[in-house]
C-alpha cells in the first residue's frame, strides 16, 4: 500500500478500448476477457500514462469533478486495484 | 471534455466569475455526495455528475456454437479452413513436432446484415475421435482431446513463426471488422502453430472469438467457430 504511494499508473498498450455510449469498453486481447469502465472510471484510465501518481490522479479527479480529495483517493484506490487484478495495468 | 463542463457548472451561484465561499462550497460538496450515494442524475448536467468509478466484467459472452456456423445475436459468421498445412520438424512420422500452417476465411452471414468487429481470438486443435459421442458439437468440451491452445497474438504470421493465430489481418489488432453486408467475406487469416505429439489427423480447429456488432443496440458476445481439417 505505502508503494502504490509512489506508483504511477500505466494502462497496458494492448489493452484495446472503445466508447460505447457513456461507457468506455476495455478487452485484454490476450484473454478475451472485457470489461467496461463508467465515465469516471474511463476519465480515471485515460490518466493512467504512467505520468501521475495516485494521489496525482485523485487530485485531478477531486478537482474535476469537486468532489474531496479523500473521497477521490479512496475511489481511485480502488480502481486501480481492479484494474491491477484485471491484468489491465502494466507493472510500474 | 467531460472535465470542463464540470468545471462550469461546478460554481454554486452558476458562474465562473466569483470565487465561491467556503460555507457555500461545503454545502455543494454535500450535495454532490448525496447525489453519487442516490445515483441520481440531474437535468441537463448529467455528464457533470460524479459517480463511483467502476470496473466490471461484461458478464456478457455466452459461447453459442452450430458446427459449422455459428449464430448469436446481430452477428452471424461462418468459419471456414482454407488451407492447412503440416510438416514433421523433428520425430517420426507418427510421433514429433509439427508445424501446422494455413488459412482460413470469416464470412457474414449475419441476419441484418451488419458489421462485427473482432477483439480477440483462441484457436483450439483437438483430435476428433478424442471428443465423446454426444460432445462433438462445435465449440463444446474443448478440453477432450486437446492438443494445444493458442491465443491470438499478432497480424505477422508466417511458416517460420510460431504459435500464432492472425486474425487481424493488416489493420492493427482489434480493430479488424468483419464488414457489413450479408456475404462479404473477410480473410484470408493466417495460423501458425507447432504441435509436438503424436500425427493427428483430422484435427478440429475451433476459433473462439469476442465479438463486438458495430451496432451500439447489440451487446458484445463471445462465439465459437469450428471446422474440421486434415493434413
Amino acid at each position: 500500500m505505502v508503494k502504490s504511494k509512489t506508483m504511477r499508473p500505466i494502462r497496458r498498450a494492448d489493452a484495446i478500448s472503445f466508447p460505447l455510449d457513456d461507457e468506455l469498453v476495455l478487452t485484454d486481447a490476450q484473454s478475451g476477457q472485457t470489461y467496461t469502465l463508467n465515465a469516471t472510471g474511463a476519465r480515471i484510465w485515460s490518466l493512467c500514462d504512467g505520468t501521475r501518481t495516485e494521489a496525482a490522479l485523485a487530485r485531478a479527479i477531486a478537482v474535476t469533478y469537486g468532489i474531496e480529495y479523500d473521497l477521490a483517493r479512496s475511489d481511485v484506490s480502488n480502481l486501480l486495484t481492479s484494474l491491477r487484478e484485471a491484468g489491465l495495468l502494466v507493472a510500474e | 471534455m467531460i472535465g470542463e463542463q464540470l468545471s462550469q457548472t461546478d460554481a454554486p451561484d452558476g458562474t465562473t466569475t466569483t470565487p465561491p465561499k467556503p460555507v457555500r462550497r461545503k454545502a455543494t460538496r454535500t450535495k454532490r455526495r448525496e447525489l453519487v450515494k442516490a445515483g441520481v442524475v440531474i437535468g441537463g448536467v448529467a455528464a457533470a455528475t460524479y459517480v463511483t468509478p467502476t470496473l466490471k466484467g461484461l458478464g456478457v459472452p455466452v459461447a453459442l456454437a452450430v458446427s459449422g456456423i455459428t449464430l448469436s445475436k446481430a452477428c452471424t459468421i461462418a468459419l471456414s479452413i482454407t488451407s492447412i498445412n503440416c510438416s514433421l520438424v523433428s520425430g517420426t512420422s507418427r510421433s514429433g513436432t509439427f508445424k501446422v500452417s494455413g488459412q482460413f476465411t470469416i464470412t457474414n452471414a449475419s441476419s441484418d446484415c451488419g458489421a462485427c468487429e473482432i477483439l480477440s481470438v483462441n484457436m483450439y486443435l483437438q483430435n476428433p475421435a478424442l471428443i465423446p459421442t454426444g460432445s462433438k458439437g462445435c465449440g463444446q468440451d474443448l478440453t477432450d482431446g486437446l492438443l494445444s491452445s493458442y491465443a491470438g497474438q499478432t497480424d505477422a504470421c508466417n511458416t517460420s513463426d510460431s504459435n500464432q493465430v492472425s486474425v487481424y489481418g493488416s489493420g492493427r489488432p482489434g480493430t479488424q471488422m468483419i464488414s457489413a453486408g450479408c456475404t462479404s467475406a473477410q480473410g484470408p487469416y493466417n495460423y501458425c502453430i507447432t504441435y509436438s505429439g503424436a500425427e493427428i489427423s483430422p484435427v478440429r480447429f475451433t476459433l473462439e472469438m469476442t465479438v463486438y456488432p458495430t451496432n451500439a443496440q447489440q451487446t458484445g458476445f463471445q462465439f465459437k467457430a469450428c471446422d474440421t481439417a486434415s493434413c
